[in-house]
């Protein structure tokens, strides 16, 4: 029977990436399955077309780069310390997207669903309240930046 | 000395550029160069009250000193999805 990875081994199988091409959620789950996992939780969000009762034509991503990955990096950790998961994968899409396509996504492969379920729903809330990424939303009659969940907790 | 400023998300917008050098006196913290930013580009006051600055990519307070080299960020309140 092979050895057990290490919890440093796990960590550097995990995936988290700021990306300007359509993300393959399929693609991301195989890579983080492992013959340990019994559970794969997969979260897409997507581009819906409408927003405060206005219809979206598309959006337009921007994010601090370099500190939106260390924050991803850093949400890994935090989600490690508090669930019993094998791989954790975030890969955030950037610059136009149109309705339908698929802004963000989540894969937590665990050994159990329950895990894998809480884990994946806390990854997403932690992404939206803390890395920063903007959102800018076109309508048909203007755009706004989306107003947000916010730094509130890091309000300085 | 020298420090490199980022307006992200609406500020970027409001300042009409995605990055900035400004010219600190020595001493300065971040509320003095956000001031010297307003100056710089007035319409950067609509986010007054609305704003968390990065220093060096980690959120930090007003009272943070800048060094030659550092990098400033503009962060409006990140977008959010429900």
């Amino acid at each position: 029977m092979a050895p057990m990875p290490s919890a440093r081994e796990r960590e550097e199988k995990d995936h988290f990436r700021l990306t300007r091409e359509p993300i393959s959620a399929s693609q991301l789950a195989r890579e983080l399955c492992v013959p340990q996992a019994g559970a794969v939780v997969v979260f897409e969000g997507v581009v819906r077309n409408h927003s405060s009762g206005r219809e979206t034509l598309y959006l337009e991503y921007e994010a601090y780069q370099p500190m939106a990955q260390r924050r991803m990096e850093e949400i890994g950790g935090e989600v490690r310390a508090k669930f019993a998961i094998e791989r954790l994968g975030i890969i955030h899409r950037l610059g136009r997207l149109d309705i339908g396509e698929v802004s963000v996504v989540i894969v937590v492969t665990a050994p159990h669903r329950a895990a894998a379920f809480a884990a994946c729903q806390y990854a997403i809330d932690r992404l939206k309240q803390t890395v920063p990424i903007w959102k800018k939303e076109y309508f048909t009659d203007g755009a706004v930046w989306a107003e947000s969940e916010a730094v509130r907790g890091a309000e300085l | 000395m020298k420090v490199s400023v980022l307006f992200f998300g609406p500020a970027r917008d409001l300042a009409g550029t995605a990055a900035a050098e400004m010219e600190s006196p020595p001493g300065e913290d971040l509320a003095g160069l956000r001031q010297r930013c307003e100056r710089r580009f007035p319409r950067l006051i609509a986010l007054r009250g609305a704003l968390v600055l990065a220093l060096n990519q980690e959120l930090a307070p007003a009272s943070a000193p800048v060094h030659e080299g550092d990098e400033v960020a503009f962060m409006p309140p990140v977008s959010g999805g429900r």
